[in-house]
């Protein structure tokens, strides 16, 4: 005699559960195979990209370093989320702190004869001697950006005298004079994050967090030209040393990678 | 089923702005910023034979969230995060609750950071999880406020070492959970006390359960985090309604210790993250019907509770999409016999300039503990969570 569960037999249930258990298999399977073929894709579209790979790498003194400049030979500036900067050797093994600090710096450039750090949290920029290390004047942008959508990169150019400052998310290079009023803002269109940025042979190198790439802009269109991976955890700042060589720093593993300049 | 796919075609035809998320305003160096997030979804619950309440079957706003912070340099901070969609529904889903956040912190010290007011508890590794970055609709039921509260009203101190490897909470609150934001207390009028530590290897590894940006070295992370409250109440009274949850094990008439410890893994896209929960309750009353009746010398005054999940998920940077399954089990009450399991699976889509997602999440039942079933076998959830 068959049992009777509610209204439905026990055959009945047993059916039901039989084809639910076989859904739940036949699903999980395609899913499965839904995976391996979009990661086989995405590895082989992966391998078209270009990697660099450091010639070098430093462990740095600096807490959570976010950007640095090389204003000499054998000097480079670091900046720090935790709000401070400090001049080291080409190495970064001496290290002097500055004599001003402030919130969260997020960038660093040199226009040949300062240094200006850009300030996430305030949308200031603050312009040092190099020598004294004494803050000269603050500048404010007008900014309404939140956390982690402030600014978070900047770069001289100096053939056109001017700075270009960048947002971190949905990325705007806003375009000012020496005085940093604002000339132009553009929405940059590639990476969709902006960690750092520095200006080299009237181009604008930028690096990407999110992305883990550096990808080389024209300065009238800002239009992507190039693009190279990189396999650096966390990476926040960019610059070009005197001699040619590509810089890149870790903030997550406090480390700075040297790389050859690639073409 | 025609008006099922016509619904699911409707939502997914709903589409996005593109925007810039968040605001602020500045004054010298004190700093007001203004975000939100609105979310709606269609659920369908596959009932079991014999039930008849199909009330879950609805479109529904899960989030109408508004958020204000405040920062004075880097010393203060404060933060009030309300729901207006749990607000005007009176609402108490522990996980989702009208005030999410109300409370102060001082980072002046050297070495320790000061927090106090209303806010999540240093619990479970999800609870740091924001939702806006999973492809979850719902966490697992041991991390999901049913077991252990994710909110409290209390007082905390915090301190990240060694680059932000190492994160070190402890804290005390009123111990009731999300309810004590109404400013009560129940009659026992003890506290619960909360703390936790966790590390990562070889870097900081921050608090999201899915690799968006494909760390390109392996990072792990561990966690260790116990909870303890002994709020045995005097005679004749009772904990305000709805500070017990389904289970009654959220907060207990006797001592009630909480321990877990938690573990994650990311690289290339591919993460993993697990959690391990276990509740010791020991009933003020002897004769508690959590206690089945059994002999002292079975139970030895108390029962476990508790649960665990594993949770393996892929992110798709090329299509922005997040793929994900979760393996969860728990356990109300060890004195009764059987586990509930669920299988869980989901999907997310990711909008690269607002950080706004579609979500799509499955649960099938495997197992259900006696005397804890629901009214379902199976769920889906399709809909939106767009970030302000």
């Amino acid at each position: 005699m068959e049992v009777i569960i509610g209204q439905v037999s026990r055959t009945q249930l047993q059916v039901q559960l039989t084809i639910k258990k076989m859904l739940l298999k036949n699903t999980l399977l395609l899913l499965f195979l839904i995976l391996g073929v979009l990661n086989v894709w995405a590895q082989k579209d992966l391998a078209k990209k270009t990697y660099l790979k450091p010639t070098r790498l430093v462990k740095l003194k600096i807490e959570e370093p976010s950007d640095m400049v090389c204003t000499e030979k054998d000097a480079l500036f670091f900046v720090s989320d935790n709000g401070y900067f400090s001049k080291t050797d080409y190495l970064g093994l001496s290290y002097t702190k500055g004599k001003f600090s402030g919130v969260d710096f997020e960038g660093i450039c040199f226009d040949g004869q300062f240094l200006y750090l850009v300030e996430e949290f305030t949308s200031m920029v603050h312009k040092i001697d190099p020598i004294s290390l004494e803050r000269i004047q603050s500048y404010q942008i007008n900014f309404n950006g939140g956390r982690n959508n402030g600014f978070e990169a900047i770069a001289f150019n100096p053939n056109e005298k001017c700075f270009y400052i960048i947002s971190e998310h949905s990325p705007s290079i806003i375009t000012t004079d020496l005085d940093f009023k604002t000339i132009d803002i553009v929405d940059l269109k590639y990476p969709n994050e902006v960690s750092s940025a520095v200006w080299y042979q009237d181009k604008l190198w930028i690096l990407s967090d999110e992305e883990r790439t550096i990808s080389i802009h024209s300065t009238k269109t800002f239009l992507k030209e190039k693009e190279f991976k990189i396999k650096i955890n966390n990476p926040e700042g960019i610059t070009i040393s005197k001699t040619g060589q590509l810089l890149v720093c870790s903030d997550d593993n406090k480390k700075l990678y040297y790389f050859d300049l690639p073409k | 089923m025609k008006d099922k796919i016509i619904v699911l075609f409707v939502f997914f035809c709903l589409h996005f702005g593109i925007g810039k998320a968040q605001f602020s305003l500045r004054n010298g160096y004190s700093h007001l910023e203004f975000s939100g997030s609105v979310s709606s979804f269609y659920n369908y619950r596959n009932i079991k034979t014999g039930q008849t309440d199909q009330s879950r079957n609805r479109f529904a706003i899960r989030d109408a969230q508004f958020q204000v912070e405040y920062r004075y340099k880097k010393q203060w901070e404060a933060k009030f995060q309300f729901d207006l969609a749990d607000l005007v529904t009176n609402g108490n889903d522990p996980e989702n609750p009208g005030i999410l956040d109300a409370w102060v912190k001082y980072n002046g010290l050297k070495f320790v950071s000061l927090w106090m007011g209303y806010g999540l508890v240093p619990y479970s590794r999800s609870n740091f999880h924001g939702f806006s970055n999973t492809p979850y609709w719902s966490r697992a039921e041991i991390a999901k406020g049913t077991f252990f509260s994710s909110r409290d009203v209390g007082f905390m101190l915090q301190s990240s070492l060694l680059n932000q490897c190492l994160n070190v909470f402890a804290g005390v609150y009123t111990g009731l959970g999300e309810l004590s934001i109404k400013g009560i207390n129940d009659a026992s009028g003890k506290l619960e006390y909360i703390g936790r530590i966790d590390y990562s290897f070889p870097a900081r590894y921050r608090y999201e359960d899915i690799d968006f940006k494909h760390t390109p070295t392996p990072l792990f992370t561990i966690g260790f985090n116990g909870r303890y409250a002994n709020k045995e109440l005097p005679q004749g009274t009772f904990f305000p309604g709805g500070s017990t949850s389904d289970f009654n094990v959220k907060v207990y008439n006797g001592k009630r210790f909480v321990y877990g410890g938690d573990f994650a893994f990311q690289w290339k896209g591919f993460s993993l993250v697990s959690e391990l929960h276990q509740l010791k309750i020991t009933p003020k009353d002897s004769l508690a019907a959590e206690l089945k009746g059994l002999p002292l010398s079975k139970t030895k005054g108390y029962f476990l509770s508790g649960g665990w999940y594993v949770q393996a998920s892929y992110h798709f940077k090329k299509i922005n999409s997040t793929f994900s399954s979760r393996l969860e089990e728990f356990d109300v009450n060890d004195l009764n016999k059987g586990n509930s399991r669920i299988v869980s699976l989901a999907y997310a889509y990711k909008f690269k300039k607002t950080g706004s997602m579609i979500k799509l999440q499955f649960w099938h039942y495997l197992n259900e503990e006696p005397g804890f079933e629901s009214n379902w076998v199976d769920q889906i959830r399709l809909g939106f969570n767009f970030v302000i």
